[in-house]
């Protein structure tokens, strides 16, 4: 009798919990849910939006494995997720590192880190044209007090890349807080038990912090592989066209043109899934690398 | 089913807390303007227009509403629509467009070729908007395989402005060389005789100002695509059927474009120009001085109207190899896309825009955005202050866009009166024989996506301007064959 009812209330919680949530399950199925499936679909059609489609078989998927500029995009942004991704770790950690010292102004100085990320992205890109401006921009003007003639950062095939990678840490604020988050959760216990055994800063960096904010290193590896892999708006603003020689033409832009200007919402659809099915073997390694690698307090 | 308790009462609460408001939003939220008149079919005309251009628009849709919509039961509801071609075409597709859409001239072709759009020619017909009505080159933009798909709206025929006081002051050297500083180059040698004269650099050595600068895609260099028009030939020929970059004009344009760097200096060329200011600045480089000559539109009389207006300017056809007048033409257009709901309606207002009578609009916003409560007529004893002339619907929103006009025979007043002191030059490059457009291709969109791509390796390396457009041409090729295929696939010919 107990056990009926006991059964009876866990059915009556998971029907509350299912109607509680079910404004977003809805908006789940429609918006996200179910577009993905017809753009599935879509990927074996010919459709330009406005004549009903045409189914053409696996057209669209062998055409993009001829087609010179899928290759270009993937290339560029693989290049970018290479640079940008351990960079941005690296530098990441760093600031975390940094802001965690007691120095006074401490709050600012997290503040003054973190508020860039804030900014829309596309505004981001507006003020990095004017920042890498070969004539007046901040950073050629700063090169040149230390006697170094800067590049034409934009107009340059070799330093489009480049450019674009330093714009990305532009908003590494989100992933420092992460960090800092993780760095106030090491025990103390744990840096005086090490400094005892006589170990210095960089043996305690190495052995002790970087192994106990690793879970935190992974969730920005993740959410950090999964958005360099879609990098859009800010070289779409800085790159009309994907700038000299195309160096910054991302694959993210190239499914946009693709849909919104070429109007091959087809072709876009192909594009798309082979995008996600990178990002998720991506993903999947990283998860897999992450047992050798991530430690977890009382695993 | 649910426990009663304090959990209850919460949830009670919350599902209040969410849904009296929004009860209350449903209710009394927002509404549709009431100053649309229920009696009334509403034609929903969305535009790009903003500032003066789209105020301009307005007066004249609110002066349509008071006067011909009142006595035919028509309200014109314009709406300012940014990315226009974009929301034009996905509410098409959701069967929801506008009854009137103002698109850019590129993009008549692509949505006929899709089906986007209604054939008009019965409408013109039936109204007496016929072809002989409108100048060539602007009715041939507004077909597609013969049939009219839009009509002009804001045309324009672009010419070169030069900057005479900056001229002068190089009139020493220019003499010398043989050139007249108070004249415009006819031809593209004495462009570049031009430039290799009327030039500064610093201390440095960097480039401060130049003659003309050709410049990219992304900066001041519009009109990249068109290059070849002033070296004697067409974008796109019809025999051939395909979009051809690989042939002399493209080649001799583009390696010409590539030369300029080369003489000045690829790096101080590019450097000069990543400092230059965008067009609609008061620090735009023709304002500045920074450049002597730009390549531009009627409507540029306005911004030197607006943000330099002590430059004295003169207004000329662009330089040519051979010195004969060619032109690259331009015009935003009207569309009734597929689907609209009150087309009838819409054409109604168009039929107006072109047959009704001359008319004078209460408009604070003319020309440059200062207040336009009269024109400046040019007398041979100088600038004269008088009332609006009053001209028809089509030449009042040219006028006031400071742009060509789309008719064959225009009023007298519209351009004696006109904004651009310059408006013959104008208007006479767009009646020439050489008058083109971008190529009337479906596709058009994506080979000059490519071509642009192409044009800013000419522009900023050193790949020589013949293998790049040979390399192009292959490229634009495959997508040729993959747009014919796509039409093919709906019964359709390409182009």
């Amino acid at each position: 009798m107990k056990r009926t009812a006991a059964h009876s209330d866990a059915r009556d919680g998971v029907a509350c919990g299912l109607l509680w949530i079910s404004p977003w399950l809805v908006g789940f199925a429609v918006f996200v849910a179910v577009p993905i499936v017809l753009s599935g679909a879509l990927s074996f059609c010919e459709f330009d939006g406005i004549r009903r489609p045409v189914f053409i078989g696996l057209e669209h998927w062998r055409g993009l494995f001829a087609d010179p500029l899928v290759w270009k995009v993937l290339r560029n942004t693989a290049v970018y997720a290479a640079l940008a991704l351990p960079v941005g770790t690296v530098l990441g950690v760093a600031m975390a590192l940094l802001l965690n010292q007691p120095i006074p102004g401490q709050t600012l100085w997290r503040s003054v880190v973190f508020a860039p990320s804030l900014l829309p992205l596309v505004a981001v890109g507006i003020i990095w044209t004017w920042m890498f401006n070969a004539r007046f921009g901040l950073i050629n003007s700063a090169l040149a007090l230390v006697g170094i003639s800067g590049p034409t950062w934009l107009n340059d095939a070799s330093w489009a890349m480049p450019s674009v990678v330093i714009l990305g840490l532009w908003s590494i604020g989100h992933t420092v807080v992460v960090y800092l988050a993780g760095l106030q959760d090491v025990p103390r216990e744990l840096y005086e038990a090490s400094h005892l055994d006589g170990a210095g800063p960089w043996s305690r960096l190495w052995h002790v912090t970087l192994p106990m904010i690793s879970p935190a290193m992974f969730f920005n590896i993740v959410v950090g592989l999964i958005f360099v892999w879609q990098i859009f708006a800010a070289p779409y603003v800085m790159f009309p066209g994907g700038g000299p020689q195309r160096n910054a033409y991302f694959y993210t832009m190239y499914v946009y043109d693709q849909a919104f200007a070429y109007r091959r919402f087809g072709y876009a659809c192909a594009l798309s899934w082979v995008q996600l099915l990178i990002i998720l073997a991506l993903t999947a390694v990283a998860f897999r690398s992450s047992r050798h690698w991530v430690h977890y307090r009382g695993a | 089913m649910f426990r009663r308790g304090i959990g209850h009462i919460l949830r009670v609460l919350a599902v209040m807390a969410l849904g009296v408001p929004a009860v209350g939003l449903i209710l009394f939220g927002p509404r549709a303007p009431s100053s649309v008149p229920a009696d009334r079919t509403v034609v929903v005309y969305w535009e790009k227009w903003t500032d003066f251009e789209g105020r301009a628009m307005r007066d004249l849709v609110a002066h349509y509403n008071e006067t011909q919509g009142r006595r035919a039961g028509i309200y014109v509801d314009y709406v300012t629509t940014t990315g226009i071609d974009l929301k034009t075409l996905i509410a098409t597709s959701g069967g929801d467009p506008p009854d009137l859409a103002g698109l850019w001239h590129r993009n008549v072709v692509s949505f006929a070729a899709s089906d986007a759009s209604q054939a008009l020619d019965e409408r013109a017909a039936r109204s007496g908007i016929t072809q002989d009505m409108l100048i060539p080159v602007f009715d041939e933009a507004c077909r597609y395989h013969g049939r009219l798909y839009a009509v002009p709206i804001t045309p324009a025929a672009i010419a070169l402005y030069y900057n005479k006081d900056i001229l002068a002051e190089f009139a020493e050297p220019l003499q010398r060389a043989g050139l007249d500083p108070e004249t415009a180059p006819r031809t593209l040698a004495e462009l570049d005789a031009f430039a290799d004269i009327v030039q500064r650099r610093g201390r440095d050595g960097k480039l401060e100002m130049m003659a003309y600068l050709p410049a990219s895609p992304d900066t001041i260099g519009w009109f990249w695509n068109s290059w070849p028009i002033w070296f004697g030939g067409r974008l796109f020929d019809p025999g051939e059927g395909r979009f051809r970059v690989d042939t002399p004009p493209f080649i001799d344009a583009y390696s010409w474009v590539q030369a300029y760097t080369a003489r000045f200096g690829r790096k101080d060329v590019l450097n000069f120009e990543g400092s230059l200011s965008n067009y609609s600045s008061p620090r735009n480089p023709f304002m500045t001085g920074e450049l002597a000559m730009m390549r531009q539109g009627p409507w540029f009389a306005n911004t030197i109207r607006q943000f330099a207006p002590d430059i004295r300017y003169g207004v000329a056809p662009f330089p040519t190899i051979d010195g004969r007048e060619r032109a690259f033409c331009e015009q935003d257009v009207l569309v009734i896309p597929r689907g609209a709901r009150h087309a009838d309606e819409a054409w109604a207002f168009i039929e107006w825009l072109y047959t009704a009578e001359p008319i004078r609009v209460q408009s604070r916003y003319g020309g440059t955005g200062l207040g336009y409560d009269y024109c400046e007529v040019r007398t041979q004893a100088g600038v004269e202050r008088r009332p609006m002339p009053p001209l028809r619907p089509i030449e009042w929103i040219c006028w006031m866009h400071c742009k060509n006009t789309p008719l064959r025979e225009p009023s007298p007043a519209f351009l004696e009166t006109h904004p651009n002191p310059a408006i013959e030059v104008h208007d006479r490059l767009a009646r020439g024989p050489e008058a083109r457009f971008v190529p009337p291709l479906p596709n058009w969109t994506e080979l000059n996506a490519e071509f642009g791509a192409a044009y800013r390796d000419i522009w900023m390396t050193d790949v020589p301007a013949r293998q790049r457009l040979e390399a192009l041409q292959k490229r634009l090729d495959v997508l040729t064959e993959q747009a014919k295929r796509r039409q093919a696939r709906y019964g359709e010919e390409y182009p």
